[in-house]
């Protein structure tokens, strides 16, 4: 679910962070420009593993602070596809099925046409539930749930021909209640898709023995 | 700004899980220097005490998820190591493998979720020992949290140009350092290992 990219950069340390120990202000300059954003093609960044290379700091004029080429790896969720991960379920939707959410990455969907099948959506209580052999069983909100990755999406809301080489986007606001989020699927910059058709899958309450 | 390469490695929850937990302890540490370095200090030379919000908010959440769905808290190094080595007798994908070293599946049905065709390649004792391979490994009592890195005021002479002296073991805390450095050395082994 995790990888390591490895990234150059160079990196502004400001003269106030000057006391600090040098590869502690270069982490935490990696962490304000990297970490819970996107990096395009590649995946959610998350924090940093180590610094690989670190370049001599030089200082320009007219600025005080130092910059520095550094190289250095980062670690990144990227689900591959196939891959088996389990969440919790955030919300259900008549369009675009169910909302599963991981903590610290919730745009994961899985749409109607991947849900098993038999999957009713019911417009009283707005939830999903799957009916097999005349039995109903319920998606629940907030219960653990289990999915097989399908699909991985960047979306780029850039229409530009000439984008920069690698283009930072904000992917999920801090501390945003994911359920008002009304930000739809095509407008998020990194949007996982998974399927629940097939036995072992769906909520984890199903197949307890 | 540069990706020069955008997938160098898996990893896997353990290591992240350590990771997770090694970057706080050094968060912490360093702030209980600067806290107590500012206490001798006048207002208007005291050090900041921030780091980056959003690694705050990712990691805290990272380790919630870490810690109440997936199975690492049960989980040292010794055993990802040995359950790797005992599951290379069967032939999975290196995908299939870290899904199972991910998951730790205790049911026949988790598992035939994760290794596709599960019924044409392997035979049904080899599904079972696989399981209980995943039971033995990976699904051991919870393992106590090490105790964290208590700060030793013992540092001479950090007072002086202020600020962090990470680098030099002045302290009493040369075990706990180095311990926490051997470990960030054999963590990407395992990676290294599962590759």
């Amino acid at each position: 679910m995790f990888i390591l990219s490895l990234v150059k950069d160079k990196l502004r340390v400001d003269p106030s962070r000057f006391d600090l120990n040098y590869d502690m202000a270069l982490e935490n300059c990696i962490h304000s420009k990297y970490s819970n954003k996107v990096l395009p093609n590649v995946g959610f960044c998350i924090c940093v593993h180590d610094l690989t290379e670190k370049g001599d700091p030089y200082i320009y004029p007219g600025d005080g602070a130092s910059y520095s080429d550094v190289k250095f790896r980062l670690v990144v969720f990227r689900p591959g596809i196939g891959e088996v991960i389990r969440g919790k379920v955030l919300s259900c939707d008549h369009r675009t099925g169910i909302k599963v959410s991981l903590g610290f990455f919730t745009d994961i969907y899985v749409p109607p046409h991947l849900l098993p099948e038999g999957s009713e959506f019911d417009d009283g209580t707005n939830l999903w539930t799957w009916v097999y052999q005349d039995v109903s069983y319920e998606y629940k909100i907030g219960g653990s749930f289990t999915f097989k990755v399908s699909n991985v999406q960047f979306n780029s809301s850039y229409t530009d021909v000439e984008t920069p080489k690698v283009v930072l986007k904000r992917g999920q606001a801090l501390m945003d209640n994911p359920r008002h989020n009304s930000k739809s699927m095509e407008d998020t910059p990194f949007v996982v898709i998974g399927r629940t058709n097939e036995s072992g899958l769906g909520m984890d309450e199903w197949w307890e023995q | 700004m540069e990706v020069l390469e955008e997938n160098l490695g898996p990893l896997c929850f353990f290591e992240v899980d350590r990771l997770n937990k090694r970057s706080f302890n050094e968060r912490k540490k360093a702030l209980e220097i600067r806290k107590r370095a500012n206490q001798r200090l006048p207002k208007h030379k005291q050090f900041y005490l921030d780091f980056p919000q959003e690694v705050l908010y990712v990691e805290d959440q990272l380790h919630e998820y870490l810690r109440d769905n997936t199975k690492v808290k049960r989980q040292t190094r010794e055993h990802v190591v040995n359950f790797i080595k005992d599951i290379r007798k069967y032939s999975l994908t290196h995908a299939e493998e870290m899904n199972v070293l991910d998951l730790a599946p205790t049911q026949l049905v988790e598992l035939h979720v994760i290794i596709s065709n599960c019924s044409d390649r392997f035979s049904e004792e080899e599904t079972m020992d696989m399981i209980e391979l995943v039971n033995k490994h990976l699904m051991n009592e919870p393992v106590e949290r090490a105790p964290k890195p208590s700060f030793n005021n013992k540092n001479k002479g950090w007072g002086k140009r202020g600020g962090n002296r990470r680098t030099s073991d002045r302290g009493g805390n040369k075990e706990q350092r180095e311990d926490i450095q051997m470990s960030t050395a054999n963590d990407m082994d395992i990676a290294m290992q599962a590759a």
